[in-house]
């Protein structure tokens, strides 16, 4: 059965009535501390590509420097990993409030006839991307979900796009068509290195043709001993079909995924988490009850990379975001539905 | 690279100050003489600054590397322990002051991570490195 999407002009309404950049309001003498971004996820046969545009607060911006700063964070998985997080200018840099449009220097997000346009290059390394993601499922929006006991992360996300283009890795170019792709924003106040840890999971199938889409949202304190949101969002061809939420979730933990020698950006930050710690599991299960409703997921790491960043807690600390990607397993049986589907998942571990 | 550094610490000690504070402490009293490629020139801390000079062959540390060294570890091309351990960076000098120095550069990175002016720098040295490859290979090709 080929997944049915809703109409593009209802997914073009509602994204560019809801997908919006935010902007801090540090911008207008108001609340600091802000950070948003408009993160995609591209599955092609060659490479899986992570591109984010970010608009963080800097807390300890210098005197005379606008506090928003702009940040291009790129990682390919190709033959071996790739990327960089670059850092733009004010000048460089235009985002209108209220709308899905962003250039970073020469790195541009448009949101045009429904339809993401992302054109990136790294200053550095020999990487970039020219792609249309087309929006076939509907949007989730969360707002003021509890991040830390007095932080709230707000966030949309769409579960599945079709991704066309070209992507430029090592040397190579490769064509683009209808891959699976994933997108999220995500917009809040909060400092890296507060009380509080995330698993962010998205999970596509390796065949279109099968109708499922998951996301799985998980926020837990640092020590991960306490979970003050969970959700695994379940979407039927372009419509949601079920959330399992807190208490009817189970999610179980086991072994230790280690890379000896992760790969890290900005690279400059390899020397200050040294090692190969990371704290990743070696599967992930999810078990979600509810009513007549089941549902089981595995996640089953096979590769990492890690965005570090400084902790703006504490002086000398980092906060580590482990991109981890990996096999998924899902079935169930859902508001009279069997549910069945293998793919990619790339889950998105916060530690520090 | 002696110009370049330099300017690193004016640039912390007006945009960082509390992070360059927080550096200098384990180094205050400490005089590292480097040897970078064909550059050998000495950083003496105190608890206020750090200051770069001639070596006048009093230093209690010496280190020995080479731009290239350098970039390979801020680019995660090699670990700084893998650098150290193959003598593509010597370190000499007691123990205990190395262990100092160790907590002295890593609270150096620290800060200059926090640091909006950085980039600009390390774009820098990488300019030098393009400038002048054989001048690279000179120390530890």
């Amino acid at each position: 059965m080929s997944p049915s999407s809703p109409p593009p002009e209802r997914l073009a309404r509602l994204l560019t009535g809801n997908d919006y950049f935010r902007r801090s309001p540090s911008r207008m003498g108001g609340r600091g501390a802000h950070k948003e971004w408009q993160h995609f996820l591209v599955h092609t046969e060659a490479a899986h590509l992570l591109i984010n545009f970010s608009l963080i607060d800097e807390v300890r911006a210098t005197q005379g420097r606008q506090p928003e700063v702009a940040r291009l964070i790129v990682l390919a998985r190709g033959e071996g990993w790739e990327g960089d997080v670059e850092h733009f200018e004010e000048a460089e840099v235009e985002v209108t409030a209220g709308r899905i449009d962003a250039r970073f220097g020469h790195n541009t997000l448009r949101f045009i006839d429904g339809t993401y346009r992302l054109s990136i290059a790294l200053r550095d390394y020999p990487l970039a991307a020219e792609l249309e993601l087309v929006p076939v499922t509907l949007p989730a929006i969360s707002v003021n979900q509890p991040l830390t006991l007095d932080r709230r992360l707000s966030w949309l996300f769409v579960p599945r796009l079709l991704a066309r283009g070209t992507l430029r890795l090592a040397g190579r170019t490769v064509q683009v068509n209808d891959a699976p792709a994933y997108h999220d924003h995500n917009w809040g106040h909060f400092l890296w290195g507060n009380d509080f840890s995330w698993e962010w999971g998205s999970v596509l199938p390796w065949d279109m043709t099968t109708p499922w889409s998951l996301v799985h949202v998980r926020m837990a304190d640092r020590g991960r001993s306490v979970a003050r949101y969970q959700g695994l969002f379940l979407w039927h061809g372009g419509e949601p079909l079920r959330v399992f939420r807190d208490e009817e979730l189970r999610v179980l933990t086991r072994g230790s995924f280690r890379k000896a020698r992760p790969f890290s950006v900005p690279r400059v930050m390899a020397l200050l988490a040294p090692g190969a710690a990371a704290d990743l599991p070696e599967t992930l299960e999810i078990a979600a009850h509810g009513g007549a409703d089941t549902l089981e997921l595995s996640f089953h790491p096979q590769d990492s990379a890690r965005i570090v960043t400084p902790s703006e807690e504490h002086p000398e600390r980092v906060t580590m975001i482990h991109e981890v990607l990996g096999r998924v397993t899902a079935q169930g049986r859902v508001r009279g539905h069997a549910v069945a589907m293998e793919g990619t998942g790339v889950f998105e571990f916060i530690r520090d | 690279m002696q110009t370049l550094l330099a300017r690193s610490f004016a640039l912390l000690a007006r945009e960082q100050p509390q992070a360059h504070a927080r550096l200098l402490m384990p180094l205050a009293g400490l005089a590292v003489a480097l040897k970078i490629d064909a550059e050998h020139f000495t950083v003496a801390f105190t608890s206020a600054q750090a200051h770069l000079r001639a070596v006048d062959g009093q230093e209690s540390i010496t280190v020995g590397t080479s731009r290239r060294t350098i970039l390979e570890v801020l680019d995660d091309r090699r670990t700084l322990t893998e650098a150290v351990l193959s003598n593509a960076v010597e370190v000499v000098g007691p123990l205990e002051l190395l262990l100092r120095a160790h907590e002295g550069l890593i609270r150096y990175v620290h800060a200059a991570v926090r640091c909006a002016g950085f980039p600009s720098l390390l774009h820098q040295l990488r300019l030098t490195c393009a400038d002048n490859p054989e001048r690279e290979t000179e120390a530890h090709g």
